[in-house]
């Protein structure tokens, strides 16, 4: 890593990424980062072909269910909390802009303050999923499928009876084939709001450590004007999270 | 190789780059910081828009009054997300700036999405075009037949009220999405606080459904 | 520099050394001969079962799968099956013909010991069809080509040194393993019974066997070749030899480029599926089961949306096998390379549209309509490519060596698996044929027809190459006519049994199939003899082969140029290109020795194609 900085004709070591060099089966530094940003690109259209996956539940069941899926839609979700979450997020889309550009720039302070704002947001969108959404509705019993025993009456219990919320929708299901009764698929909706969310959550919580990693690397003179492809690569898979969170956010909290 | 070197690549910008000997100027594109400040901003903009546009069920020009029915509202939220998705991708993401084989990646994508989205949905949305034919068939007799040439959730509601089934107006007129009469119901449902407070209201829906 | 320069099958110093450079290598040939290897090994265990039922199907009567006591189940179709069966015999009565077998079910007893059913003949032959289906699906056929032969060969045909993403090659290999391992796990269990399919709600309902585990492990091998696929992808844009424009690329990587595609935009929806049915026995969740409300047929549409462009994920790389193997055994330019080329991309494109002719008898038969015409335009590329293959042929000097023979078979049993289709996409014949052994002959005449007679046909051409050693001629040209006798008496009769309604996935059938079934079964013994002696040649060339030379065939395509086997980094120095890959009318392949492989008369070369 030793090397002689000719420009200014005195000796001094330099830093990893100037002193960077591509894969040797790379030709050069510039390929194989155009290279890992065209991998990235193809991760992400399987990122988003998998939560299309959530969005083509949702179509179908909202095609199925469009009254009960309306009400539960406004009934059982806080517009607000999500609302939040999305500024938290855009917000830490542009700061991880701005640390891409401060890498171009050389500027290392910058990249770390934009990380750590950026890491802010998500933790935070974090706290608040868990904390002011999921925990309630886990004690709600607001769960998907089977597990759903949320009952209006309040009591954690009430709805666990008899499973009175789900067997008449069942049942009616059994007899009649096609009917259904009002506010019977609650817990189909809540299913298709827990998987998306859930999985939205995880790609969050795996954003969270790759930008550690990010403001490790950046703490090491990893990243400079030559050579930032993994903040750039971190940053599209950020974004990403939050393009997916732009679609969940009004339909499932808004419409 | 010269003589073909006029037709190698359909895609210039391939080939551009992947000569032998050609050696690029490093040059990088740094990122306008005010265009991404706009464009954060518009992205807020288009939030507060999307909420605002999912509560509303009324908007008059004039004398002119526009309702906003659950489909209208389904789609003035998909093309508001749309938008915003274009923002994000073309600007933070770089592909307005970077090469266009990265844009070619996404649209494969979305083909792929649209697809898989429009071709399931076609099939779903139309079961209940062929339903009044079978379902004749599989319930001999049965109280379908009343509702022969009724489809989707309309018949559902018939069915349901012929079942004896208590159902309630916002259910009926909700049922069809863009009817007018829905939205009185529909702006009911809007108003109310949150979600995970406002509880009375359901327990009247519950009521219905589990007796 | 220099321990570069060694062929990369080189052993190092001491043994640790050597497994080590293997486990932890990043060179996409050891790891070709890792999947190959482990495909090889997925083959056989699902050849296993495959010959098990066959041999279960040769009576209609239980044969070999049954209890330790050796008693008959009794059955329809036989006199005194049709009489216990009137006398009211059901599931439980039948399974006290076997006491001594039992099945751990999910549930436990109060005691928390797990409760046990009798397990009966038939849930074995469930768990050998579902078992031979998922190997050969998920464990074999969709890594065998790409992932194997297109390892080793796809940045070695580009003049490449390595992939774009050698440590997520690595990682694909492990991810492949680590699904193994679980669809192992899996049939320690006591398998699955839902067939490779999975369909909802038996597989998110049923407590036989250890469905979670086996669907985890198709999920987890869905995560290997989505980095397969972006490897190639980014190594075909960005690492191809200066020089070496699209159309300069071997049809090989156009087809492997092609399946890339798919893997990469269809994959991801299998994940999504296959963790929702987890989430399902997990949770409850109810997607997909109808007593929650859910909708099983949505499961179908998830299902095949992945699973139909996987059928194509299977096949074009076969496209490209003998693409290679028919022009460079037929000394001949291919005749139409775009449109080979095109065709695979255009492939692609139309496996995302048709999924649905899967599902005529499940879904809206209004959008099959719309699915059954779009299943047509497969017709078009697929008819396309078989034509450029055939008048590729037409008066070339055709060397009848093991590849160009499989190439041929492979001509002979795609076009009937090929024409086989129309019936089957069209709506109303296809709902008489659906689920009987018409589609089993069908999809068999493609895959195994198809894709696995060009996976051997491209094992044995590219053998020398990549072991450096020579096989046996004779006995794999013996081996490979067994092969594909055993093939068609096998699945030919089964068209005739699909037509006369013979249903699939069933342990038993009425008396008048038993001779067709005979003969299938006899067909399948023929193919498993070929195949062992196919390994025998293998065995024997890796022991006590000749040494190849590096271009025992005469071939164009860069792979040629390298040693055989391949040093570390594939060339001494970066290949120039300065021929096209098929140009044999115009060049003389590098490294040929005329003894081994005489070269066209370049004078008749000239009286045929006029000057150059």
């Amino acid at each position: 890593m030793t090397a002689v900085d000719t420009q200014h004709g005195d000796k001094r070591e330099l830093l990893p990424y100037e002193a960077y060099v591509p894969g040797h089966h790379w030709r050069n530094a510039e390929d194989e980062a155009e290279g890992a940003k065209l991998g990235m690109w193809l991760f992400l259209s399987t990122e988003v072909l998998l939560f299309a996956g959530f969005f083509c539940a949702y179509a179908a069941f909202r095609l199925m269910y469009p009254e009960n899926w309306h009400s539960a839609s406004a009934y059982y979700l806080n517009w607000k909390i999500g609302a939040a979450n999305t500024v938290v997020l855009l917000l830490s889309s542009f700061t991880i802009v701005l640390a891409i550009r401060a890498a171009q720039q050389g500027r290392r302070g910058m990249i770390m303050i934009n990380l750590i704002i950026t890491q802010i947001c998500a933790l935070f969108f974090l706290v608040v999923k868990i904390g002011w959404e999921y925990i309630p509705k886990i004690e709600k019993g607001k769960l998907p499928g089977a597990w759903f025993s949320y009952s209006p009456h309040g009591g954690e219990h009430a709805a666990v009876e008899a499973g009175q919320t789900i067997m008449p929708a069942a049942a009616a299901v059994a007899e009649n084939g096609v009917a259904f009764v009002p506010g019977a698929h609650d817990h189909i909706f809540l299913s298709v709001y827990w998987i998306s969310t859930a999985t939205h959550g995880f790609h969050v919580f795996v954003g969270v450590l790759v930008i550690f990693w990010a403001m490790w690397k950046t703490a090491k003179f990893h990243y400079g004007p030559n050579h930032y492809t993994s903040l750039e690569n971190i940053g599209l898979y950020w974004h990403l999270v939050d393009v997916i969170w732009i679609f969940l956010f009004p339909l499932l909290y808004l419409v | 190789m010269n003589q073909h070197r006029d037709n190698i690549d359909p895609h210039e910008y391939l080939a551009s780059d992947e000569l032998p000997g050609h050696e690029h100027a490093h040059h990088v594109h740094v990122t306008p910081f005010w265009t991404m400040f706009w464009v954060f901003m518009i992205l807020l903009f288009l939030t507060a828009l999307t909420v605002w546009s999912s509560r509303l069920h009324y908007f008059s020009i004039g004398n002119t009054l526009i309702e906003f029915g659950a489909t209208a509202h389904i789609l003035m939220a998909l093309a508001i997300a749309a938008i915003k998705s274009v923002l994000v991708a073309a600007y933070f993401m770089h592909l307005k700036y970077d090469k266009p084989i990265m844009t070619i990646v996404v649209g494969s994508t979305i083909f792929g999405v649209v697809l898989f989205l429009g071709l399931t949905l076609a099939d779903l949305d139309t079961r209940s075009m062929t339903a009044k034919i079978e379902a004749q068939e599989i319930y001999k007799g049965g109280n379908l037949q009343l509702f022969a040439g009724e489809t989707g959730p309309e018949r559902a509601v018939k069915e349901k009220a012929d079942m004896n089934v208590v159902t309630y107006a916002s259910e009926n007129a909700a049922a069809k999405d863009g009817n007018p009469d829905s939205h009185a119901e529909d702006g009911s449902h809007e108003d109310e606080p949150d979600s995970d407070g406002g509880e009375e209201d359901h327990a009247a829906d519950e009521g219905g459904e589990t007796h | 520099m220099s321990h570069h320069d060694v062929p990369y099958l080189a052993p190092k110093d001491n043994i640790w050394q050597t497994i080590m450079s293997w486990v932890v290598t990043y060179d996409h040939k050891k790891i070709g001969v890792m999947y190959l290897c482990a495909v090889l090994l997925m083959f056989f265990l699902g050849g296993v079962f495959a010959l098990a039922l066959r041999m279960e199907l040769w009576e209609p009567h239980k044969t070999v799968m049954v209890d330790e006591a050796g008693e008959v189940v009794a059955i329809a179709g036989t006199p005194e099956g049709t009489a216990a069966l009137e006398a009211g015999a059901t599931t439980e009565e039948r399974g006290r013909f076997f006491p001594n077998i039992e099945l751990i079910t999910g549930e436990r007893n109060d005691d928390g010991s797990f409760k046990t059913e009798p397990i009966t003949g038939n849930n074995i032959y469930n768990r050998s069809f579902t078992l031979h289906g998922t190997i050969m699906v998920f464990l074999f056929i969709i890594p065998s080509v790409p992932a194997a032969l297109g390892n080793i060969f796809l940045p070695i045909m580009l003049g490449a040194k390595d992939v774009a993403f050698p440590r997520l090659n690595l990682a694909s290999w492990y991810v492949y393993i680590f699904g193994g391992i679980f669809a192992l796990w899996s049939l320690l269990q006591g398998g699955v019974e839902t067939g490779w399919t999975f369909y909802t709600p038996y597989s998110s309902t049923t407590n036989w066997g250890d469905v979670t585990a086996m669907v985890l492990a198709a999920f987890i091998l869905g995560f290997s070749s989505i980095f397969t696929g972006m490897n190639f992808i980014v190594t075909v844009h960005k690492l191809r030899v200066p020089g070496m424009g699209w159309f300069d690329m071997p049809l090989f990587v156009w087809a492997i480029y092609a399946t890339a595609i798919i893997q990469v935009l269809a994959t991801p929806v299998l994940g999504i599926t296959l963790l929702m049915i987890v989430f399902e026995r997990l949770f409850q969740i109810g997607i997909f089961d109808p007593a929650l409300g859910g909708d099983p047929v949505l499961y179908q549409h998830f299902f095949w949306f992945y699973s139909h462009p996987a059928v194509y994920i299977m096949i074009l790389p076969g496209f490209g096998i003998v693409s290679e193997l028919l022009s460079v055994h037929c000394r001949k330019k291919i005749f139409g390379y775009k449109a080979i080329a095109f065709s695979s991309i255009a492939i692609a494109a139309i496996s995302f549209l048709v999924w649905a002719h899967h599902m005529f008898t499940a879904a809206s038969p209004a959008a099959n309509v719309v699915f059954s015409a779009l299943t047509f335009l497969v017709a078009i590329p697929t008819a396309i490519k078989v034509f450029n293959w055939v008048s590729t042929m037409y008066k070339a000097s055709i060397v009848w060596n093991t590849p160009m023979l499989y190439s041929a078979f492979f001509l002979f049993c795609f076009t009937i698996g090929g024409l086989t289709g129309p019936p089957l996409a069209t709506l109303s014949t296809d709902i008489h044929l659906h689920d009987t052994y018409f589609v089993v002959a069908h999809f068999h005449y493609v895959m195994m027809g198809g894709t696995v007679l060009a996976f051997i046909g491209g094992m044995h051409h590219w053998w020398p190459k990549f072991t450096g050693k020579m096989y046996n001629e004779f006995w794999a040209s013996v081996a490979g006519w067994i092969v594909f006798v055993g093939f068609n008496v096998t699945f030919f009769i089964q068209f005739f049994m699909g037509t006369q309604g013979m249903p699939r996935r069933y342990a038993t059938y009425l008396e008048h199939f038993e001779l067709m079934h005979q003969i299938s079964t006899f067909g399948s013994w023929l193919l498993g003899i070929g195949f062992m002696i196919h390994l025998l040649v293998f065995v024997q060339s890796l022991v006590s082969g000749r040494k190849a030379g590096a271009n025992p065939w005469g071939g164009l395509t860069l792979e040629w140029y390298a040693e055989s086997p391949p040093l570390e980094h594939n060339f001494e120095h970066e290949p120039v290109l300065t021929h096209g890959p098929y140009d044999y009318d115009t060049v003389v392949p590098p490294h040929v020795d005329p003894e081994e492989y005489p070269l066209p008369d370049q004078d008749e070369v000239q009286r045929v194609h006029g000057t150059h």
